[in-house]
C-alpha cells in the first residue's frame, strides 16, 4: 500500500527514493497526493518531509520575489511569486499564489516578515504558497508592541516574540509563541538585559537581531530562538545612535549583508541618500557604503544580492499604494533601475504592496 | 592516441552480456569501484536484468560521448542531450522507469536516477486528481470514506 508502484513487481523502489520523487512534485500535487492514501498523508505531513520539501538541486535556484498586496478596505492580502530577476527586462511577471483574509489596521504600519516560507503580517502568520493562516492569540491590551518573527533550524520551529511596553518598567518581560504549538498562548519570559526594541528584526541562522535601547545605551540585541536567551551582540556607534534617534523621521532597515547584520539608514525622508552600517560581534558598527542620488523617496534598502560579478542591491518604497515596484541597483554599473511587478488587473486594487526576497514554496501548516 | 580503448564486459542477472568501453562504466560510481578493485574482464551484475541493463548502457554511452565531445560547444550539445533524454524517457512505460530507478540507485548513476525520478514526478503532476493518481500508480486507498471526505475538504484549494 505504501508503494508508488504495483505490488506485483519484482524490483521495488526503496521508500526513500519514492519520497524523493514526491519531493520533486509541485506543491499542489503534493497536497493532492495526501488524499491518495492515509499512509502517504502521514509521510507528507511528517516533519522530515516538510523540512526537506521542495527538492533543491545542487545548483543555486534563481532568486524569486514574494509580493504581498494588502487591501485594508476589504481586509485581505493576495500573494504572488515572481519570475527571477533579469538584467535585460524592466518588469517581472508574477504568479498568483493565494488570497487570505486578515485583520489589517488602517494607516498604522504593521510589522511584516518573511522567514523560510512563512509570512507574518500584523497579527497573522500565513503560508503564502497554500493560503493557510494562523492568527496570533490576541492580547487583551492593545499595544504598540514590537513583534519579531524567526525560524529555528535546529528544532524546525517558527517563533514569534514581542515586548510588553504597556507594562511600565517591564523592559525585561517578553512574550514568546511557538507557531503550531498545541497550547495556543503566549509564554512569558524574563530577559536578563532590560531593553526596548528600536528597529525591525532580522532572522539569520536561528537568531533574531534588532537594535534596542538598554539602561546603558543602544546596542544590537540577539535573541537565540532555540534557548530563548537574549544577549548583546554588538555596540551601536555614537554617530549611528544620533541617526537612529533623530527627529527627522528617517527610516532604517536591518538587512543581511553577506551573512552579517547591517542597518541601512535614510536619515530623513527628504535626503536622497542611504548609508549602510555593518555590525560584527562585540564591536561597534562601521560604515560600509553610501548610496546617493536615490531615484525616489522615501526608500528602504531591502536586500543585498551576492553575485559573482559583484553586489546587486534592492530598494523598495517605504509605502506604495499605487504600484508594485522596486529599484535594482547594480553596484558595478552604478545606476538605479526601476522594476515593476506585472500583476493581473483583477488584483490591481491594493492599499499597500510589500515585497520579500528569496521566495521558496513551503508545506508548513498543511 | 585513443586507439587502445579498454573494453569491459557486463553480464546481467539473466546472462545477457554487453561489451562497453571503460569510460561508459565510469558513469556508474558502483561499477567504477568494481572495475578498479577487481580487474576481471567480465563483471556479473546480479541485481539488474538484461532488458534494464541495455537501457542503462544506452544511457551511459550517450552521456559519455556527449561529455567527451562537448568540451567547447557545451551549450548546443547540452540541448541535444536534453532532447535525447526526453525521447529516451517518453518511450518507456512506468514499470521500466521503476526498474531503471532501482538499477540507477544500485549502480549509483545520479544523473540517470534524477532523470527517472523526475519522469515519475511529471507523470503524477499530469494527473488531474487523487483518483487518477491512484489509477496511474496502482495505489489502493486505506482511507475510510469519511476520512477521505475530510482530508479532501481541508485541501480543497489544491483541486481547482
Amino acid at each position: 500500500m505504501m508503494n508508488l508502484c504495483n505490488k506485483s513487481r519484482t524490483n521495488d523502489v526503496p521508500l526513500d527514493l519514492q519520497i524523493e520523487i514526491l519531493n520533486r512534485l509541485p506543491l499542489k500535487t503534493v497536497v493532492r497526493f495526501m488524499v491518495v492514501s492515509k499512509s502517504w498523508q502521514q509521510i507528507i505531513r511528517s516533519k522530515s518531509f516538510i523540512t526537506s520539501f521542495p527538492f533543491r538541486p545542487m545548483t543555486q535556484p534563481p532568486l524569486r520575489f514574494l509580493l504581498a498586496l494588502c487591501n485594508t478596505d476589504d481586509q485581505n492580502c493576495s500573494f504572488f511569486s515572481s519570475s527571477s530577476l533579469s538584467s535585460s527586462s524592466i518588469s517581472l511577471s508574477t504568479t498568483f499564489l493565494s488570497k487570505i483574509t486578515l485583520p489589517l489596521r488602517r494607516r498604522v504600519p504593521y510589522p511584516s516578515y518573511y522567514v523560510n516560507g512563512l509570512v507574518m503580517i500584523g497579527d497573522t502568520i500565513c503560508n503564502p504558497s497554500t493560503g493557510k493562516t494562523i492568527p496570533l492569540p490576541s492580547l487583551n491590551i492593545y499595544s504598540y508592541a514590537t513583534c519579531f518573527f524567526g525560524y529555528d533550524p535546529v528544532n524546525n520551529q517558527y517563533k514569534v516574540f514581542r515586548n510588553t511596553p504597556y507594562l511600565a518598567q517591564h523592559w525585561n518581560r517578553f512574550l514568546v509563541l511557538t507557531v503550531g504549538d498545541k497550547k495556543k498562548s503566549w509564554r512569558s519570559i524574563i530577559c536578563d538585559i532590560p531593553h526596548r526594541p528600536w528597529s525591525n528584526g532580522l532572522c539569520i541562522d536561528g537568531f533574531v537581531y534588532y537594535t534596542a535601547i538598554t539602561y546603558t545605551g543602544m546596542c544590537l540585541m540577539r535573541f537565540d530562538l532555540n534557548s530563548e536567551k537574549f544577549d548583546i551582540f554588538a555596540r551601536v556607534s555614537e554617530g549611528t545612535i544620533a541617526l537612529l534617534t533623530s527627529f527627522e523621521n528617517g527610516s532604517n532597515n536591518l538587512i543581511n549583508y553577506h551573512g552579517k547584520v547591517a542597518i541601512a539608514i535614510q536619515p530623513s525622508p527628504s535626503v536622497p541618500s542611504i548609508d549602510l552600517y555593518v555590525f560584527e560581534a562585540g564591536k561597534q558598527d562601521y560604515k560600509e557604503m553610501s548610496f546617493d542620488n536615490l531615484p525616489q523617496l522615501p526608500l528602504l534598502m531591502k536586500d543585498v544580492m551576492n553575485h559573482h560579478t559583484g553586489d546587486d542591491i534592492i530598494f523598495a518604497p517605504r509605502f506604495s499604494s499605487t504600484e508594485a515596484i522596486f529599484f535594482h541597483h547594480d553596484l558595478k554599473g552604478g545606476c538605479f533601475k526601476k522594476m515593476k511587478f506585472e500583476v493581473d488587473a483583477k488584483h490591481n486594487l491594493f492599499s499597500e504592496s510589500i515585497c520579500f526576497m528569496g521566495y521558496v514554496e513551503s508545506l508548513m501548516l498543511i | 592516441m585513443e586507439n587502445e580503448k579498454k573494453m569491459i564486459t557486463l553480464k546481467s542477472s539473466d546472462d545477457v552480456t554487453f561489451e562497453v568501453e571503460e569510460a561508459v562504466v565510469l558513469e556508474s560510481q558502483f561499477l567504477s569501484h568494481l572495475v578498479q578493485d577487481c580487474p576481471a574482464p567480465e563483471h556479473k551484475i546480479k541485481e539488474v536484468t538484461g532488458k534494464i541493463l541495455s537501457k542503462v548502457v544506452e544511457y551511459c554511452e550517450k552521456h559519455v560521448v556527449v561529455v567527451v565531445d562537448g568540451g567547447d560547444s557545451s551549450s548546443s550539445s547540452g540541448d541535444d542531450l536534453k532532447k535525447w533524454d526526453d525521447k529516451f524517457i517518453k518511450e518507456m512505460d512506468l514499470s521500466t522507469v521503476y526498474d531503471l530507478i532501482a538499477a540507477a540507485n544500485y549502480l549509483n548513476i545520479q544523473a540517470l536516477l534524477d532523470l527517472m525520478c523526475q519522469r515519475v514526478a511529471d507523470v503524477i503532476t499530469a494527473c488531474k486528481d487523487h483518483k487518477e493518481i491512484r489509477e496511474t500508480l496502482g495505489i489502493v486507498s486505506d482511507y475510510t470514506a469519511e476520512e477521505e471526505a475530510e482530508v479532501l475538504k481541508e485541501n480543497e484549494w489544491a483541486f481547482d
